[in-house]
């Protein structure tokens, strides 16, 4: 479980906005928000910086 | 954050026909697709040769039609299962603005035009070549009214169908 939904959804942005700004499609924001899909270390780090948080908050699980 | 496309990323969209953003999800299904693609075929072509060596060996019309199977397997097999696995993922679907839908769907129907005109002539040529085989003459049956009749309902059909599937991968979205 990733919390990149609630963070988007936090920040008031679009799946569409937030991915042209990381330069992936919009699906692919629906598949990691959705767990279907394992984003890169590279997209990890991109995704927290659009989201201005860091790995830990976005990925880690307690 | 828009990146500069190598060749082969342009060759890689042009193939599987996606105009949006080849990033890392679409790439690795894509590779998957096209992994499992490259498998059947070396399966079938494995066992239709061993096949056709016994079976068709100097015999000049199971080597033709094994030919004409191959290319429909390719077509048919492989073809139909990467354009079906790319449409059950949405790797094909593409998201534009509603201010600049209209330019995209311009650009799009520029494209298709420009595609249509060169498999039509790839349709000509090879239509040509065939009946040349059969003794016509190749450069007057290529300005005759029969191949300008059948140019003109491949190029319909053909530019048809490809501004119908593509106009059907955007994606209105308002910003």
């Amino acid at each position: 479980m990733n919390r990149v939904k609630e963070y988007r959804t936090g920040l008031k942005i679009s799946q569409i906005k937030l991915a042209s700004e990381i330069g992936v499609a919009r699906q692919t924001i629906n598949m990691i928000e959705n767990n279907k899909y394992n984003p890169s270390l590279d997209l990890c780090i991109k995704l927290a910086k659009a989201l201005g948080t860091d790995l830990n908050q976005l990925f880690w699980e307690e | 954050m828009k990146t500069r496309e190598s060749f082969s990323t342009k060759f890689i969209k042009y193939f599987y026909g996606i105009d949006g953003e080849l990033d890392e999800y679409r790439r690795s299904e894509l590779n998957r697709i096209g992994n499992n693609a490259y498998m059947i075929l070396f399966y079938y072509l494995l066992v239709s040769t061993i096949v056709v060596e016994l079976v068709g060996r100097n015999n000049f019309q199971s080597l033709q039609n094994y030919l004409f199977f191959n290319l429909l397997f390719l077509m048919l097999g492989s073809g139909m299962y990467t354009v079906i696995a790319i449409h059950k993922l949405k790797l094909n679907i593409t998201d534009v603005s509603a201010m600049n839908y209209k330019d995209v769907r311009r650009m799009i129907l520029k494209r298709d035009i420009r595609r249509t005109v060169i498999c039509t002539m790839i349709y000509c040529i090879f239509y040509a070549v065939g009946m040349h085989k059969d003794g016509v003459d190749l450069m007057s049956f290529l300005v005759s009214l029969d191949m300008l009749m059948t140019a003109s309902i491949f190029a319909t059909i053909f530019g048809f169908f490809s501004l119908v599937i593509d106009y059907s991968h955007l994606r209105r979205y308002r910003d």
